[in-house]
C-alpha cells in the first residue's frame, strides 16, 4: 500500500492517513533530536573535524 | 514561493563546496540526519563479512566518519541517477572491507576481491531500513523548513512535530485558532508537494537488492 505521504498533493487524504503522516513526521523529528544528543554522534563529529583539520594542515 | 528545483535538495546543497562556510555547517547537518542509518548499515555489513561477529563500536564510528568524508568529497552521487541509500551502502561496504583487511577478519580467506564483495552486499536489515526512512523523513522536514516562512514552520513544528494542540499553540503564539489551522493546511500541502518528487518515494521504498 502506498505511503500516504507520497500520494499526489491534489489527492484528498482520509483522517487515518493524515494521522499516519503526522505520526511518521513526529517520530522522525523525535529520533533526529535524540540522535543529535547521542555520544556516538559527538564522537563521529570530532573524528570528521580532526580529519578536515589534518587535511588543511598538510 | 517557488518549489525547490530538485528533490532531496538539501542533499544537493550539502555537497556545495563552493561556499566553504556553508559546507562546514552542512556536513554536520548531514551527519545529524544520517549517522543513525550509517551506523546501522556499517554494523550489518560488518556482521555479514565476519560471520556475524559483534562489530566494535569505535571502528564503526571511524568507518562512518570516513563514509561522510567520502560522500562530501566525491562528485558521483546524483539523485536523478541513483538512490542515496544504495550509494551510501556501497561506500560503507568498501570502507568496512578496507577495515577488515587491516584487521585480519574472521573470514579473511573469503575477502579476496573487492568487486566480489560489492556484489555480495548484504540485504538491508529491518533496523537499517527503519533508520534510513526516518532520516529521509527528517531530510524532507529540513527541505520544507527551507521553503516556507519561518513563522509557518514554527507553527508546523509545534503542532505536527512536537504534538502541541492547535489551541495551545494559538494561545502560546497569541493568534486565533483559525490562523493555526490555516497555516497547518498550507504547510501540509507544501510538504506533500516537496515529497511528491519521485526521488523521495524511490528512496523511501525498500531497495531491490
Amino acid at each position: 500500500m502506498k505511503n500516504p505521504l507520497f500520494k499526489r498533493p491534489e489527492e484528498k487524504l482520509s483522517p487515518r492517513e493524515e494521522a499516519e503522516i503526522t505520526k511518521e513526521l513526529a517520530d522522525a523529528y523525535r529520533q533526529n533530536e535524540i540522535g543529535e544528543k547521542r555520544p556516538e554522534f559527538r564522537r563521529i563529529v570530532e573524528n570528521v573535524e580532526k580529519r578536515i583539520l589534518k587535511g588543511k594542515n598538510k | 514561493m517557488p518549489l525547490p528545483d530538485t528533490s532531496l535538495s538539501l542533499l544537493s546543497q550539502l555537497r556545495d563546496e563552493g561556499d566553504h562556510t556553508g559546507w562546514q555547517v552542512s556536513w554536520k547537518r548531514f551527519l545529524e540526519l544520517y549517522h543513525g542509518p550509517l551506523m546501522a548499515m556499517a554494523a550489518g555489513i560488518y556482521r555479514h563479512h565476519t560471520g556475524n561477529a559483534a562489530p566494535p563500536q569505535e571502528a564503526l564510528e571511524d568507518v562512518v566518519a570516513t563514509v561522510v568524508l567520502d560522500f562530501l568529497k566525491r562528485d558521483h552521487f546524483d539523485p536523478k541517477r541513483g538512490r542515496l541509500r544504495t550509494y551510501l551502502r556501497v561506500l560503507t561496504n568498501a570502507r568496512i572491507v578496507d577495515m577488515l583487511r587491516k584487521e585480519k577478519p574472521l573470514k579473511h580467506d573469503s575477502i579476496s576481491d573487492r568487486e566480489e564483495l560489492v556484489e555480495s552486499l548484504p540485504s538491508e536489515s529491518p533496523e537499517e531500513a527503519r533508520s534510513f526512512r526516518q532520516a529521509l523523513i527528517a531530510t524532507l522536514i529540513e527541505d520544507l523548513r527551507e521553503h516556507i516562512p519561518l513563522r509557518q514552520f514554527e507553527i508546523f513544528e509545534m503542532v505536527k512535530l512536537k504534538g502541541i494542540s492547535p489551541d495551545a499553540a494559538a494561545a502560546e503564539l497569541g493568534v486565533n485558532r483559525g490562523v493555526i489551522d490555516n497555516t497547518i493546511y498550507k504547510v501540509m500541502i507544501r510538504l506533500r508537494e516537496i515529497a511528491s518528487s519521485p526521488e523521495y518515494e524511490e528512496e523511501y521504498e525498500k531497495p531491490s537488492f
